[in-house]
């Protein structure tokens, strides 16, 4: 499985296409439709940010792992005046 | 260009909004209904959100909008179909869908119209 | 002088073992935890035995002082264990330590007989076998007390486990018999379960009883009114019941508005409540 997950941004239809990786991430990773759905709008929101206040920035997501316990991580960037945010959501159970 | 089909029943319109609507296209879509709502004088509007994945505060403000301006033009507007773990984000997120009436699926919410006609009626 | 003394103890203990393990057995048979049956005298004896013989063996390396040595290894872990099985058996925590203590009256009555023509070296050893004794008591009190904590989170762990019901109780209508303090965890399970609920059942109404919920702080009361929320959402009502008077007047004079919301003193009226929006009602049969 692919570890690392990278979305450009430049327009508003590659929000879906974030809300899409991350979604797949979530499942393979073994989160429920709850987490699933939190992760997903979690990421949602955060891409949308980058598009409606910078224009253009990057996403990535993240599969963590410490041997027990599986985890997600967004990391959002842009090129705006602003500063590189960090999600760190849910751990599986 | 109607790029979601509308479907009439009576005096609702019903629409069903599919996975992957991008904003622009989600912009259109409301355009579209409210054309319609004018051209059909439909007294009620059912959005069914069953196959949406996520309603984030971008969906969340274009579905309050559309209920309100539905509204305007004396149309009501029944949500139907929204996903349990859809509830949950939406309820965690703090996203209010306001001035929407919320039901389980199709036919709950047009039972739910009709009720409402019937109520206006009586009142009228 | 110290090995003196030291010897003075281990050499008494080695040699009226015997006469201080039936007097010390004496002593703990006459409390009250042995007359309610919590343990058997067999059980007592046996680990008074042990006990004595174990102490022996660690005074005689002439160290008083430091338990944390490892010539108290055994002792201590000796001590661990009664405290924990004590704790179990429903102890209290004197009735546990009681079994040091009780030693330790016996022993300095042997002491005072052994040292009665020394009286200054009485002295010497009451106080250092004293402190040695009430050592090994306190430890025995705070294992006790750790061991009653860690059953107390064991029980929160199963309660936290317990998923609240959701049941159907007609067609549409679900109750949601909440007992039990509400914190962030249990809340989302509630309205996790619910909200499946609502959507495998089709229902439109739900009945939240809360007549064993003991406290509603504004974080329960939001946590209750969130669970709602999300209900609507899915197009059902929620009619929220048991709400006590204390409960009530905790929810005015926190200011929490609970004027949109739904609510009938018992699970009764709340399903009354709840055929009638469903156009439902109950009537007697005929013949």
């Amino acid at each position: 499985m692919e570890k690392l997950k990278e979305i450009l941004i430049n327009g508003s239809e590659d929000i879906i296409l974030v809300r899409q990786h991350a979604r797949e991430m979530a499942i393979k990773l073994g989160f429920g439709l709850a987490d699933q759905a939190r992760i997903t709008a979690a990421v949602s929101e955060l891409s949308r940010n980058i598009y409606l206040y910078a224009r253009t920035g990057r996403v990535l997501i993240k599969a963590l792992s410490d041997g027990n316990k599986e985890g997600i991580e967004i990391i959002t960037e842009d090129k705006g005046p602003g500063i590189p945010d960090i999600e760190l959501a849910i751990q599986d159970g | 260009m109607q790029m979601v089909p509308i479907l009439k029943i009576g005096n609702t319109l019903i629409i069903s909004l599919q996975v992957k609507l991008h904003d622009k296209i989600v912009i259109n879509v409301q355009e579209d209904i409210l054309q319609k709502i004018y051209e059909t004088r439909a007294e009620g509007l059912i959005i069914d959100v069953s196959t949406l994945e996520v309603i984030d505060s971008f969906m969340g403000k274009i579905l309050s909008d559309t209920a309100a301006m539905a509204r305007i033009m004396g149309t009501e507007t029944v949500l139907v179909g929204i996903q349990p773990e859809i509830a949950i984000t939406l309820q965690e997120m703090g996203l209010k869908l306001k001035g929407v009436h919320t039901t389980l699926n199709l036919e709950e919410g047009m039972s739910l119209l009709q009720n409402m006609r019937k109520a206006h009626d009586g009142e009228a | 002088m110290q090995i003196k003394e030291t010897l003075g103890i281990s050499e008494l203990l080695t040699k009226k073992e015997r006469e201080i393990l039936d007097a010390w057995i004496k002593a703990q048979t006459d409390v009250p935890a042995l007359k309610k049956g919590l343990i058997t005298e067999k059980e007592v004896k046996e680990q008074s035995n042990r006990f004595l013989k174990i102490l022996i063996n660690a005074v005689a390396e002439g160290n008083l002082e430091d338990i944390t040595k490892p010539e108290y290894h055994e002792i201590n872990e000796f001590l661990a264990n009664l405290s924990v099985s004590r704790a179990v058996l429903g102890f209290s925590p004197t009735e546990t330590a009681t079994f040091i203590f009780s030693l330790k009256d016996t022993v300095l009555k042997f002491l005072q007989e052994e040292f009665a023509d020394r009286p200054e070296d009485l002295n010497k050893v009451v106080i250092r076998f004293s402190l040695l004794l009430d050592k090994l008591g306190l430890l025995t009190f705070e294992t006790y007390v750790k061991g009653r904590e860690d059953i107390i989170k064991n029980q929160q762990k199963i309660m936290l486990e317990l998923s609240t019901p959701v049941i159907q109780v007609w067609d549409k209508i679900l109750i949601v018999p909440v007992i039990g303090i509400i914190d962030s965890a249990r809340a989302k399970q509630i309205m996790e379960n619910l909200l499946i609920s609502i959507v495998t059942t089709k229902s439109s109404m739900v009945i939240m009883d809360i007549t064993g919920v003991p406290v509603v702080d504004t974080d329960v009361a939001n946590r209750i009114i969130d669970t709602m929320q999300a209900a609507k959402l899915l197009g059902a009502v929620t009619i929220l019941t048991g709400i006590s008077s204390l409960i009530s007047q905790t929810i005015v004079h926190l200011g929490i508005d609970f004027s949109d919301i739904i609510t009938r003193a018992n699970l009764r009226d709340g399903l009354e409540l709840a055929f009638g929006k469903l156009r439902l009602k109950v009537s007697t049969m005929e013949g």
